[in-house]
């Protein structure tokens, strides 16, 4: 591994900038110091992989009003507690008197909903293929069970079409490193078929410091070039999961999704099928984005049109303690990361 | 919110399995995946996506082999 180090730290060839859409690998980058072993014409960019700074503030705002109604309790994941909505978060929302737990698992909310069933217990299934599958399983439960209080608000989202409009839309990208665990559910031909389309490498990886060095490795081996190489072959087949495929396909259908700092994006996201509609706590239209802080950039930085350092509150207004953006709220967030690792670049 | 960790499956009931995450076990559910045990998984939300096969460090080094001449 010495060696292609080594070709990496004397890479001094034309500027390529490589994306990563995976907040595990954002973290896992940062945690492992890659950019300070690449030269500066080599630039990692986070691109919009962690679901919980994709989320648009009306999907906050939404679960704020969910956990201030009667006999309702919204139930997430911690790390979507603190971003901020347009006016508050579901931290904020909690401390003000509303019904808010954090949960490890979303089948933890089986056991509360079972245990008080005249309460209504929401679920914020936020997520991209990755957790889909988990939802469809809680979901699978709850009608084995007889469970009728459960709801989820969704904003699930899928990759392939963001990264078309990452492709299309945004700022010049050589090659993707594809996002590790939402290839163990789809499988490695899905990115082939994007690396064909784009013309572009996608490099599938796991998460250790040397897996993600061999991707960079291998992606600047092969720019130029459009094709998929699967390093993380552990965990990751061409076929994927065809089991939570199929889970998923049952419970939920394409949907077009809000992205924070993008838009609408046609066919992007996912939503309960009709016949599981009874499931849903009013996740349809939740499209707006109102930035808390008029300075916020993360939809910038979402995208790849800047980096966490050009912020003009990173690191002064915006910390990792007093948040003003998702993507310093979350621990797979670029500007957390950024951060909390003194990452430059 | 999209970490997966890998754990070794202990025993199986039905479709929940005690996974070993290092000597913290937890229960998870293996709806989506048949396992027994010994089985190493990855677990993302208290949920076993995969089986993992064994993938170490040499047979990296022949995937890049295979990169660095192609």
């Amino acid at each position: 591994m010495t060696d292609r180090k080594d070709f990496l730290k004397a890479y001094s060839g034309e500027p390529l900038r490589f994306m990563e859409v995976c907040g595990t690998h954002t973290a896992e980058i940062s945690r492992n110091g890659i950019t300070e072993l690449l030269p500066p014409e080599i630039s990692l960019i986070s691109g919009p992989g962690c679901p919980v700074c994709v989320t648009v503030t009306d999907y906050i705002d939404r679960l704020v009003w969910l956990a201030r109604q009667p006999e309702t309790t919204v139930v997430s994941f911690g790390d979507l507690l603190r971003v901020p909505g347009s006016r508050e978060s579901l931290a904020d929302a909690r401390a003000d008197g509303g019904s808010v737990k954090m949960a490890y698992s979303p089948l933890d909310i089986l056991k509360m909903a079972k245990s008080e069933p005249k309460r209504t217990y929401v679920f914020a299934a936020v997520g991209f293929e990755t957790t889909a599958p988990v939802y469809a399983v809680l979901l699978e439960n709850a009608i084995a069970q007889g469970i009728e209080n459960i709801r989820l608000l969704t904003s699930l989202k899928t990759m392939p079409p963001v990264i078309d409009w990452v492709c299309g839309n945004g700022s010049r990208i050589d090659g993707f490193l594809a996002p590790g665990h939402v290839s163990v559910i789809t499988g490695s031909h899905v990115f082939q078929k994007l690396a064909e389309k784009h013309g572009l490498p996608f490099v599938i990886a796991g998460f250790d410091g040397e897996q993600l060095l061999a991707a960079v490795y291998t992606l600047v081996k092969c720019r130029g070039r459009a094709g998929a190489v699967n390093l993380y072959r552990s965990a990751v087949t061409e076929e994927g999961n065809k089991r939570a495929q199929a889970a998923v396909e049952h419970f939920f259908e394409p949907c077009g999704a809000a992205w924070r700092g993008i838009g609408i994006i046609p066919s992007s996201g996912l939503r309960l099928r009709e016949a599981y509609a009874r499931f849903d706590a009013g996740s349809m239209g939740l499209d707006s984005d109102r930035e808390h802080n008029p300075l916020c950039r993360c939809a910038q930085i979402l995208t790849g049109a800047q980096t966490p350092v050009s912020c003009p509150l990173f690191g002064t207004e915006c910390t990792p303690q007093h948040p003003q953006g998702a993507c310093m709220v979350s621990a797979e967030g670029s500007c957390y990361q950024y951060a909390v690792h003194h990452r430059k670049r | 919110m999209c970490v997966a960790v890998p754990g070794t499956v202990i025993s199986v009931e039905g479709t929940v399995a005690a996974v070993d995450f290092s000597g913290n076990v937890v229960r998870a559910e293996a709806g989506l995946v048949s396992v027994k045990p010994g089985d190493f998984v990855l677990v993302h939300a208290g949920c076993i996506l995969q089986v993992l096969t064994k993938q170490d460090h040499d047979s990296l080094m022949e995937l890049l082999k295979e990169i660095d001449g192609s």
